[in-house]
């Protein structure tokens, strides 16, 4: 019955987690490029970019986790001029051309929980978009 | 209480075969939903590289029907321009299942009435997975 329930829990929980992880690296990727293109150095645009990216989360064509069917909530943005020293709010806005967003939701554990005691198990995804000279690209 | 030796074997072949049944029906419920799993990350990620192809292309000229179908090639076949006879990247999905809409700013990707085919039941696909990219024409991919 263990033997039975780990590959249940295998096929089913951990198949789940890989299409979460899917959905939301897609929506990071998209997320990241719409924060980048509006970077320009100057506060209003960094304060666009921080909107920029929760915007594909919501509206008619709202990118969805756990096979599309629940909203992505929990996003994260913060920006870097040199992509090691992330800021979530930089004082001055000038110089920072990297954006990341990170957005992580709980998967849920079903059958696993026989190993171990969780109902859910977090899943995140990250991207860096750049923007430069008028180019913005996925930089990761 | 016990019975003649023929009794038993005749019981233990029926607590067997029951307990077959039971292990088939689990099997095959694992399987099913596993499956359906995997094949609904295939649609994310073709969904997803149809959104980045459009996004990609420039807009608002006489080519933007030609770009459409190469984006409705890429997520069912893999290749903007397909062979002949090539196989769809998910059984029993066609062109007609994808939607892409163009806004001003991006460009969304979308699977429509589709049915996801997993041995004893169909999940429908409508409207998911869904992809938006914002326009960002002659950027690297």
């Amino acid at each position: 019955m263990t033997l039975l329930l780990g590959l249940a829990g295998l096929g089913i929980d951990i198949g789940r987690m890989y299409v979460i992880r899917a959905e939301l690296q897609s929506f990071t990727d998209a997320a990241a490029l719409t924060a980048a293109l509006q970077l320009n150095g100057t506060d209003s645009g960094l304060a666009q970019a921080r909107t920029g990216a929760g915007r594909l989360a919501n509206g008619p064509h709202a990118m969805r986790w756990d096979m599309g069917t629940q909203s992505i909530t929990n996003i994260a943005t913060s920006f870097s001029s040199d992509k090691s020293n992330w800021q979530e709010q930089p004082s001055k806005a000038a110089g920072f051309r990297f954006v990341r967003v990170v957005a992580t939701e709980p998967a849920p554990v079903i059958f696993l929980r026989i190993f171990q005691p969780l109902t859910s198990t977090n899943v995140a995804a990250a991207s860096v978009a750049s923007s430069q000279e008028g180019s913005v690209r996925l930089v990761q | 209480m016990k019975g003649t030796r023929s009794a038993e074997a005749g019981s233990a072949l029926i607590e067997f075969a029951g307990s077959l049944i039971l292990l088939a029906v689990m099997f095959s419920g694992i399987f099913e939903i596993g499956y359906s799993f995997y094949t609904y990350g295939e649609l994310v990620s073709a969904v997803r590289a149809g959104a980045r192809y459009a996004a990609l292309q420039p807009r608002g000229t006489s080519a933007d029907p030609i770009v459409a179908k190469a984006v409705r090639n890429l997520v069912v076949y893999g290749d903007p321009a397909p062979a002949d006879r090539s196989k769809p990247v998910v059984p029993g999905l066609t062109t007609e299942h994808v939607e892409l809409i163009n806004s001003g700013d991006a460009s969304t990707v979308s699977v429509r009435g589709f049915a996801l085919d997993a041995l004893f039941m169909k999940v429908k696909l409508d409207g998911r997975p869904t992809v938006t990219f914002p326009v960002n024409a002659g950027a690297p991919q």
